[in-house]
């Protein structure tokens, strides 16, 4: 099969390049958008991630603290370290789960959930020593 | 150094990272591509006598063609040389633009019996789309960045 296309060309190439330049504006703004949806999250993932390091710090200073006042003569201190400790794990534990599902929105809620138990815990059990220790 | 300072340079640095090298090197041989067509159009013209480029000729004089790709190389080879986002938005719409142009023309050649083989347009065309998938991408991929940040960090602990 062959087509005459003498007269029409410059037609159909002039159509095609408008056809192909508004095509390219429409992906180039496409690609645009998705750029600045890429350096949001970026920025969101960096924040986060500095978030665990300063988390991490937190949590071993309150180990730290926690075995200090374990290994103390005052047995009443004691228990309620031990007491503290279980509720420090319970939270890690959701810290954990947290910087595995980082972009998890429900995982992030259950951390924040776990830090105000933590929180409460803290300023109801013993707030003087562990005041001291943050 | 204070947490505070390193959060802002984490994410300064994720804001201003540069143009992927993925794209820099995508724009220098899109520039190549369209110098190299653009100044053997009008440097030796007697090279495009075969049937096949008779809708082009048709359509438009040689040394036309000839600027349009060399429009299109300088665009691409400007972007891929200082970074700059927009003057690469318009290379690669241009290169898009321009390579789909020649692609239907190849086109309508294969259908006038004018050029034997489809595997040039198919080429063509192949290469037009491929830039506009390119266009449809970010040019700055601010993952790189951040990635490129958090291995410096982990190496210089």
């Amino acid at each position: 099969m062959t087509v005459d296309w003498q007269g029409w060309s410059a037609w159909i190439l002039a159509i095609s390049g408008l056809i192909g330049a508004v095509s390219a504006v429409f992906l180039n703004r496409r690609g645009q958008d998705q750029q600045t949806i890429q350096t949001k999250a970026a920025n969101d993932l960096a924040e986060r991630a500095q978030g665990f390091d300063e988390m991490k710090e937190i949590v071993g200073s309150l180990r730290a603290e926690i075995s200090r006042i374990e290994q103390g003569r005052d047995r009443d201190q004691a228990a309620q370290a031990r007491r503290c400790r279980s509720t420090l794990d319970h939270f890690v534990l959701a810290f954990t789960t947290l910087q595995g599902q980082v972009v998890s929105e429900a995982a992030k809620q259950a951390a924040e959930a776990a830090h105000v138990d933590v929180e409460m815990h803290l300023s109801e059990d013993h707030p003087p020593v562990l005041g001291e220790a943050t | 150094m204070p947490t505070r300072v390193r959060r802002e340079a984490l994410t300064r640095a994720v804001q201003a990272n540069e143009m992927t090298q993925r794209a820099k090197w995508y724009l220098a041989v899109a520039s190549c591509r369209h110098l190299l067509t653009g100044i053997i159009a009008l440097a030796l013209p007697g090279t495009f006598k075969s049937t096949s480029f008779l809708p082009i000729l048709e359509a438009a004089p040689l040394w036309f063609w000839a600027c349009i790709f060399i429009g299109a190389g300088l665009a691409c080879g400007t972007a891929a040389i200082t970074g700059h986002e927009a003057i690469a938005r318009l290379g690669m719409a241009w290169s898009a633009t321009s390579t789909l142009v020649v692609g239907i023309a190849l086109t309508m050649s294969v259908f006038s019996g004018q050029l034997a083989s489809p595997t040039g347009p198919i080429l063509w065309l192949a290469v037009a789309f491929k830039d506009f998938v390119v266009c449809a991408q970010p040019i700055r991929s601010p993952f790189e960045g951040l990635a490129q940040r958090l291995a410096e960090k982990q190496q210089t602990k």
